[in-house]
């Protein structure tokens, strides 16, 4: 970060008293305040708390500092420069580059990492789906632009390589995605880095990476950077996503630094505001008016967890300060289940709000079917013959279950998939099984993005009022969706 | 009143023309002496010459005799059992202390650093606690901070507020 020294023969200083770790008391600094930078030898303290007679500063870098150190005024408050420039970059949550690039040295706009959430004079209501291109969330579990979804589930569960799949899928939506690393390691993050860079969708995504190693408090700033990126592009018009990966670490970190301050443990010995500091985060997400320059944050907070230990502090703290949230487990990821979210168990809020009609009623239809389904599928276990209206819901579940797996990299416009789910309940896919489905599913989606033949089906989608009217005209295509699944056909 | 005491052998160390390092390592030598002779039985083990100056050890004998003396010297009214009170409150006042902090580009002898502090503490008309350190990056000239307010009149500051006519200067002989 660079930092100007101002010529001038009078600046502030201050002699360091004590130390316990990378917090540090500093007595002198007379006019210094809050989140106000000072500097030793080159490296950076940020002032956390105002003493009786001592400044308190959390280091940013790991040096060893001693008692009688002296620390000057960096005449800067916590911040970073951030524009176009930083697309396709990783950087840490100072700012600067750690992706072996060319060094950051474009001045773009200062913005604070510190500062408050827009009031809600400048929001909106959220009535634009972020288009994921996954179609268990767009369909089932949708999400809208300015929404706060929390991402959790166990480890091993698939999450990583969801939020992978989102950022791929926004490329061309115009999308800019932030993604925050907090306290991961850094293989994880250059994992990450490749398969968006090999993918071509490291130019809409900014990677702000504060790795286990790196000190605390730097750690504990990832999130407040990756929000501070996000505000500068949302005021400019733009839909951004912010992935904070993952926030549990982020809490951990937190209760890390107030131990250290010997700040009185609450319950799992997190401080006592640690709510505050995630709410004062997830706060400025949201979806904006022109007043405030218009554009969204969306944001995704992800937490891992045992899930045996599913009401634990964090987790339910972060349900009740998020609009929703999606459920991953290992069960459902062993099982095959691509992206291995818990439908039943996933909630959204703000999601449904954003789906056209015809989408909405098609969800509710497909989310009725599993629901009853499910209710007979334990009874059904003990009886060999079956009322034919049981078995044609066990049936559509099947088949609404092997619709919903999709692998990884692929995207669906959301059009594509209402229709894909309303084949469910034509006669085309009453007499196949779930082996069909598999076989000629990604057939089927293609030709309903691409195919000429379905052209005016977006335009019913988008403006129709019942979802039956969509189900009779797919009916009459029946020839065209046989032809497109028979082996060796050619699309489109 | 072991308060008391401690103020009063306080100022007396700081009496001295003496900079706040030299007030912490009297300090050390005179807890380390009580130390030995409370509870070593008397057998004084011999001090660390190596950061221990001709001056300070002089410092020493002197309040061993006075102790020894006057009976009625604030050394002689530390015993077994004020002695830790004492040293705790004295210890607290340093830290606490405010001192005026100078930084010098060489390390000077001690008497010079003696009339500096007898210098300082004219100007200021108090006793004021000299806290000397050493940067070498001045070059020249010093540098005062005081309740955190650095004040640079340094060689180095001289060079930075005129180095465009000093550089100016220079091209004149650029050939």
């Amino acid at each position: 970060m660079p930092i100007q020294q101002p010529n001038q023969t009078i600046q502030e200083i201050g002699i360091v008293k004590s130390v316990r770790g990378f917090l540090v008391f500093i007595e002198g600094l007379p006019t210094i305040k809050v989140n106000d930078l000072v500097e030793s030898n080159g490296a950076f303290g940020v002032v956390t708390a105002l003493l009786d007679n001592l400044v308190s500063v959390f280091m940013l870098q790991e040096i060893s500092v001693k008692p009688g150190q002296v620390f000057k005024r960096a005449n800067q408050t916590l911040t970073i420069q951030v524009g176009d420039f930083l697309l396709g970059r990783t950087i840490d949550p100072l700012g600067a580059s750690i992706d072996g690039k060319k060094i950051l040295t474009q001045k773009g706009t200062a913005s604070t990492l510190e500062k408050p959430a827009p009031p809600i004079s400048s929001r909106q209501f959220i009535k634009d789906q972020f288009i994921t291109g996954i179609s268990l969330i767009d369909m089932l579990v949708p999400i809208g632009k300015g929404q706060r979804e929390l991402v959790m589930g166990d480890a091993r569960s698939g999450k990583t390589s969801f939020l992978t799949d989102l950022i791929i899928n926004q490329k061309d939506t115009g999308i800019i995605c932030i993604y925050a690393s907090i306290g991961k390691a850094i293989t994880d993050v250059r994992k990450l880095i490749d398969i968006l860079d090999a993918n071509k969708a490291f130019t809409h995504t900014i990677v702000v990476a504060a790795a286990s190693s790196d000190p605390p408090p730097l750690i504990f700033l990832a999130p407040k950077t990756a929000f501070a990126i996000a505000q500068h592009f949302q005021k400019l018009g733009r839909d951004v996503l912010v992935i904070l990966d993952d926030i549990g670490n982020h809490a951990k970190i937190y209760r890390e630094i107030s131990l250290l301050q010997e700040r009185a443990p609450g319950r799992e010995s997190y401080p006592g505001d640690i709510f505050y500091q995630h709410a004062h985060l997830l706060e400025i997400a949201g979806n904006f008016n022109e007043t405030e320059g218009g554009g969204s944050i969306t944001a995704l907070p992800v937490i891992e967890f045992n899930m045996t230990d599913f009401t634990s502090f964090i987790p339910t703290n972060l349900m009740s300060m998020t609009d929703g949230h999606l459920l991953f487990t290992s069960t459902l990821h062993n099982q095959g289940m691509r992206p291995a979210i818990d439908i039943s168990l996933s909630v959204t809020r703000v999601g449904l709000q954003t789906q056209y009609r015809i989408q909405n009623a098609i969800a509710g239809k497909i989310k009725s079917t599993l629901i009853r389904a499910a209710q007979l599928e334990s009874i059904s276990r003990f009886s060999t013959e079956l009322p034919q209206e049981t078995q044609l819901l066990l049936h559509e579940k099947e088949l609404i279950e092997e619709l919903i797996v999709q692998e990884a990299f692929m995207f669906y416009t959301p059009e594509a998939q209402v229709m894909a789910f309303a084949l469910i309940f034509t006669s085309f896919l009453k007499d196949k099984d779930k082996y069909f489905v598999r076989l000629y599913k990604n057939q089927l989606l293609t030709a309903f993005m691409k195919d000429p033949r379905f052209k005016d089906f977006p335009e019913l989608i988008h403006t129709g009022k019942n979802e039956q009217e969509l189900i009779d005209k797919l009916e009459g295509l029946s020839h065209v969706l046989t032809e497109i699944c028979t082996p060796g056909a050619k699309q489109g | 009143m072991p308060n008391d005491l401690a103020d009063k052998i306080f100022l007396s160390i700081i009496e001295e023309p003496i900079p706040i390092q030299s007030v912490r390592k009297r300090i050390h030598l005179a807890k380390t002496w009580l130390t030995n002779l409370f509870y070593s039985e008397g057998k004084s083990k011999e001090e660390n010459g190596e950061y221990v100056d001709e001056i300070d050890t002089n410092w020493l004998k002197n309040i061993q005799a006075t102790r020894e003396e006057e009976k009625d010297s604030v050394w002689a009214a530390i015993t077994k059992t004020n002695f830790s009170e004492i040293f705790e409150v004295l210890e607290k006042k340093v830290r606490e202390v405010n001192p005026l902090v100078l930084f010098i580009p060489i390390l000077l002898p001690t008497n010079e650093v003696e009339n500096l502090v007898r210098k300082v503490r004219a100007d200021m008309g108090r006793p004021v606690l000299l806290d000397i350190r050493l940067d070498p990056d001045l070059i020249g000239g010093a540098a005062i901070a005081w309740n955190g307010i650095y004040k640079d009149y340094s060689l180095r500051q001289k060079i930075k507020d005129n180095h465009e006519t000093i550089l100016a200067s220079f091209q004149k002989y650029i050939r």
